[in-house]
């Protein structure tokens, strides 16, 4: 009897793990988590290869409504279909010497905004011998307006900019990112990034970089108040964060100053490091200027083959020191220096959350002119 | 010390009032809680089909009259949300209103805390976005309720590092100092009190322009919202059909 009852046992038993193989598995083949979830909405053709598909267009009637008056706003999906590692390739109708084209010298000073365009900048800089640099920093920088600015309608505030200053061989980044909530933050921004490159190289002998922090700030205040109108008249504001590198035969010296929550970070050997935040500030109003003038200040040794990124925090939002998706990705593509085109494509992400204005200024420390 | 990736939490809350005077109707106008309960879902629609806004905002509406209900609870616009219609009610408490308010407030934070564990990333929930709207002074239980009886609430919800940021939204019959009370504002002292002007009827239309001024209340919240996301503190314009009450 016990011996029917342990096989009829084993028996159902079986039966179950077939038919919970069968409802689980269905088709036999084995279960895999699908690579791409499809659009549940019919998508529009899309306008880039890497661009999301846009919503499709609303219908009054998608709003579904059960009785008792219970109404239901739109289940959203995730529609994207994006490939694991966009492909950005040059268009090449003759292909330079060595297959590299050459990296041409950053402009003594630049500074550019994101109000209805993207910008970018890029080239070496360094202490040169002739045609050939010995200590090498290499500079890439974009600044893109966001998707919210553009579906509203309004202006970027982002800017950035980049000088290098021949007579103390030491190169200055700037990056203001326009507070939203004041119309004139754009323009702001801008200006605050062009007074910050203009007053570190031409500071007068004798005072450092370093211990000008308060100094640097409150003169650049005072000249967007004197220039854009007066506090009270002003109508914009925005962050900043201003590094000078001063490249050595091992690597760079380092010095930042910062105002708000846009961001230094130090990439060395598959690491980030901060270098300047202000995250987990118990209140979360962001500090800018003009009503801050005070920066906090940092320096820092950076060895070769380190990456220095100051970036707005549409960008620098995203970047952790411990693991967080962009943090890895580009870990793994900034190893080496990218080409001009890598490098907007990889400040471009796509992600639906990161849709503020983005802006970063890259340097590749101990690398530049000789090895383009 | 690691340094974490920190996304931005909006929470939202739409304050609806549903007093007996919110259902009077002047034919052939619709009476103002029809439109607003009409409206509302159509607004959260059209906030979740901005991608971003979705992944950032979040929503609950709270109807109140004679005390306070949740028609909707903390919702992520990233997923459905759904509204229910409120009970029937007669009078203007604002004192529930802003109690019930200040006790959710708490609770919601950590659910969308709670939203981020398990991610690479965590929620710093910014300042809630309140929407006050209301066609009435505050009055209950057949008395008018005195400003020292509801504002140490109105406070404990904006005050501090945390503190909510308020609009005071009044259709015709509301009363404009008090919403000047309710509303939180700029450092130069302007608030976010706004009311209807004169020549705007009970049923929420203007009766020169045949606007609805229940649509364009939700066209300003709507804009506010994506604004107030994208700046990180609240951005409001006047109502078409409303002007702002002066202190």
């Amino acid at each position: 009897m016990a011996e029917m009852w342990r096989t009829l046992l084993i028996g159902g038993l079986l039966l179950f793990v077939v038919f919970a193989g069968i409802f689980l598995i269905g088709t036999g083949r084995p279960y895999r988590l699908p690579a791409v979830r499809l659009p549940r909405r019919r998508p529009k053709p899309t306008r880039d290869p890497v661009e999301p598909s846009p919503p499709a267009p609303r219908a009054g009637s998608a709003r579904r409504r059960a009785g008792g008056g219970v109404a239901l706003a739109p289940v959203r999906t995730s529609v994207t279909a994006l490939p694991a590692e966009p492909a950005v390739s040059r268009y090449v109708l003759d292909a330079p010497v060595g297959g590299r084209e050459r990296e041409p010298r950053l402009p003594s000073r630049v500074a550019v905004g994101s109000g209805w365009h993207g910008s970018f900048f890029h080239g070496w800089c360094g202490t040169a011998a002739g045609l050939r640099s010995t200590s090498q920093l290499l500079v890439r920088g974009l600044t893109v307006r966001g998707a919210t600015h553009a579906d509203l309608g309004t202006e970027g505030q982002d800017a950035i900019g980049a000088a290098w200053d021949e007579d103390r061989s030491a190169l200055y980044l700037a990056v203001a990112d326009g507070l939203g909530s004041l119309p004139r933050s754009g323009p702001v921004a801008l200006h605050a990034v062009n007074a910050a490159l203009q007053l570190s190289v031409s500071r007068p002998a004798g005072i450092e970089f370093t211990d000008g922090g308060p100094r640097l700030f409150g003169s650049i205040t005072s000249g967007l108040v004197r220039t854009l109108g007066g506090t009270d008249q002003l109508d914009g504001a925005c962050t900043l964060v201003v590094a000078e590198i001063v490249p050595r035969f091992d690597g760079a010296d380092v010095t930042v100053h910062g105002v708000g929550d846009s961001e230094a970070w130090a990439l060395y050997d598959g690491q980030w490091t901060p270098l300047h935040h202000e995250r987990g500030a118990p209140d979360n109003a962001t500090r800018g200027l003009p009503a801050q003038t005070t920066p906090l200040t940092r320096r820092y040794h950076l060895s070769p083959g380190s990456v220095l990124v100051l970036g707005s925090d549409g960008f620098t939002g995203a970047l952790d020191d411990s693991g967080s998706g962009l943090g890895r990705g580009l870990a793994h593509l900034w190893r080496s220096r990218p080409s001009w085109i890598d490098f907007v494509n990889h400040v471009s992400f796509v992600d639906e959350y990161w849709s503020d204005d983005r802006s970063a200024v890259a340097v590749w420390i101990g690398e530049g002119a000789s090895d383009a | 010390m690691v340094v974490t990736s920190e996304r931005r939490g909006y929470p939202i809350y739409i304050l609806l009032d549903v007093s007996a005077s919110m259902r009077r109707t002047e034919p052939p106008h619709t009476a103002p809680l029809t439109a607003f309960k009409a409206m509302i879902p159509d607004l959260i629609m059209s906030l979740s089909e901005s991608r971003s806004l979705a992944k950032a905002a979040w929503i609950s509406v709270i109807a109140f009259s004679d005390a306070a209900e949740v028609l909707c609870p903390m919702s992520s616009l990233a997923g459905p949300v759904s509204v229910r219609a409120p009970r029937d009610g007669g009078q203007t408490d604002y004192l529930a209103a802003l109690r019930f308010l200040h006790e959710r407030m708490a609770p919601d934070r950590v659910a969308i805390q709670a939203h981020g564990s398990g991610q690479n990333w965590r929620i710093d929930v910014a300042r809630p976005l309140v929407f006050f709207i209301t066609d009435g002074a505050p009055f209950a239980q057949d008395r008018y309720q005195r400003p020292d009886e509801w504002m140490p609430y109105r406070d404990l919800i904006v005050d501090g590092p945390r503190g909510a940021r308020m609009a005071a939204i009044g259709l015709a019959g509301a009363h404009p100092r008090t919403l000047w009370s309710v509303a939180t504002g700029e450092a130069d002292g302007r608030r976010n009190a706004f009311i209807a002007l004169p020549g705007t009827d009970p049923a929420g239309r203007r009766r020169s322009a045949g606007d609805s001024l229940a649509a364009s209340v939700i066209n300003v919240i709507e804009r506010s919202i994506k604004l107030s996301v994208q700046a990180g503190e609240m951005v409001i314009e006047v109502p078409a059909g409303m002007r702002r009450v002066d202190g």
